[in-house]
């Protein structure tokens, strides 16, 4: 009889079978949503099927507990920032609401720039928004920040260097 | 990282700073044209950095206030917190989520105007002058520092002007109001209003001018002047905490009110045309959501939450 082949297909299947009803409810007590959870639970599969060699798991639940608990906090993460961006439009003037198309172009910028300046401290992130988002001077964000000129020219580097570590290397 | 790439931080630095000069412009060409890996590197960061800007660049000109509202949404603190997200939508707690924009007082919130008033706060004010500034909910305005020159960004004051020798005038998108005794200016998206409250004042507006006597008012924007026709010395009454409405639109009713409404006060097209009449409280606007609900056509849906919509019965 020849030897069961493995391939990721295969090891996935298992896994699947095997924790998925598990992982669903796991992410249901965490969610009060099953269907979330339902797309949650799928995230964390497709996440492990690119994660490394699946037959190596000793402890199947345990990694897949530590997929979807980085998959939970994207998912918060990403409903906090609508929560915000929502927030922050109720405060404009009625007759400034933009469309709904443009309210979804900005919401996915919103996420788009949170990715890009996850890692900074708060300082820094305040002051490259500033500066990018506002147009304000070196000289305007130190007075609104109470920090001198130089820390906010730090900050900028900082904030910059992180960002070109973000980007792509030219083809 | 290499040289170039160090060096096109060091340049994306100096040319955001905000005091870049035409050598340094100079500079930046010259070191930009001396090696294409220059190019390169300077494009890998310009590419990350300004694509998302650019994006919502292009929906500010249609829908002001997005740069700000991304800014908010940004650096607003983190809640990982289940009891907010039950229920799946992002739905605010009506009385919380007011008091988070009004009380939290988001000091980057006030910066690019000089004084800006949050969702259902009215604020008092003396100017350097002597004269007196009464600021409407979501109210953004400049000053200068004298006092006798107000930039109105959004929002509406009523500013009772000390006697001086110099004009008081409050200047919007839209034409430049001028006066003394007491006038109160709106700034809407398309046009401003003024009234004189109390002594005569003068509109200019697109090459046009107009003087209003007390007890009078007028529209005015893309290049027309036009005069109230009912009283609007009732226009004033929100300094009181009061909508006095004497034959407006729903839709004029319900931009009043949502200033003092934490979330999403919406109107369809066909109720915002129902004229109405009477006085409503600015600070319960439940209870003026039902009181307009006793006297017109209308059902209100989502009343209570964050997106309230208006509809004809």
């Amino acid at each position: 009889m020849a030897s069961a082949e493995t391939t990721p297909q295969r090891e996935l299947h298992v896994l699947y079978s095997d924790h998925h009803r598990w992982l669903h409810g796991w992410l249901s007590r965490k969610l009060d949503c099953r269907a979330d959870a339902a797309d949650l639970a799928h995230d964390t599969f497709l996440r492990a099927f690119t994660s490394r060699q699946l037959g190596d798991i000793n402890e199947p639940r345990a990694f897949l507990a530590t997929l979807a608990r980085r998959v939970l906090s994207n998912f918060w993460r990403r409903r906090e920032l609508e929560r915000a961006y929502l927030e922050a439009l109720a405060s404009l003037p009625p007759d400034c609401m933009p469309s709904a198309e443009d309210q979804a172009l900005v919401r996915e910028t919103v996420i788009a720039l949170d990715r890009l300046l996850d890692g900074l401290p708060l300082k820094v992130r305040q002051a490259f928004l500033l500066s990018r988002l506002e147009g304000l001077t070196h000289v305007e964000i130190a007075a609104a920040l109470k920090l001198s000129v130089a820390t906010i020219e730090r900050y900028m580097k900082q904030a910059f260097a992180h960002c070109w570590r973000a980007g792509e290397e030219p083809v | 990282m290499n040289d170039a790439g160090t060096a096109a931080i060091d340049w994306m630095v100096r040319l955001t700073a905000g005091q870049a000069v035409a050598s340094d412009h100079a500079a930046f060409g010259a070191w930009l044209a001396a090696d294409p890996a220059h190019r390169a590197a300077w494009d890998r960061l310009a590419g990350v950095v300004e694509a998302p800007i650019a994006q919502l660049q292009a929906v500010e000109q249609r829908a002001p206030g997005q740069l700000r509202a991304v800014q908010r949404a940004l650096v607003a603190p983190v809640v990982l917190s289940r009891r907010r997200l039950l229920g799946g939508a992002a739905v605010l707690v009506v009385g919380g989520g007011a008091g988070y924009l009004a009380a939290r007082g988001l000091p980057l919130a006030e910066f690019g105007a000089d004084l800006r008033t949050g969702t259902a706060e009215r604020r008092a004010l003396e100017l350097a002058d002597g004269s007196a500034l009464v600021l409407n909910a979501r109210t953004a305005v400049d000053l200068d520092s004298g006092g006798r020159r107000l930039l109105l960004r959004e929002g509406e004051l009523v500013a009772t002007v000390a006697p001086a020798d110099q004009p008081f005038a409050v200047r919007t998108a839209h034409g430049v109001v001028t006066g003394r005794g007491r006038l109160l200016v709106r700034r809407e998206r398309e046009r401003s209003l003024a009234v004189a409250l109390a002594g005569e004042l003068d509109i200019a507006a697109a090459k046009q001018r107009l003087r209003l006597q007390a007890g009078e008012g007028a529209w005015f924007g893309q290049g027309i002047i036009e005069r109230v026709q009912a009283a609007s010395t009732a226009s004033a009454a929100w300094v009181d905490g009061l909508l006095d409405v004497q034959d407006e639109p729903l839709g004029a009713v319900v931009a009043a009110l949502s200033r003092y409404r934490s979330g999403w006060l919406r109107v369809s097209p066909a109720a915002a045309r129902l004229r109405v009449f009477g006085v409503f409280p600015l600070d319960d606007v439940d209870r003026a959501l039902r009181a307009l609900m006793e006297v017109l056509p209308i059902r209100v849906s989502g009343y209570g939450s964050w997106l309230a919509t208006i509809d004809l019965r």
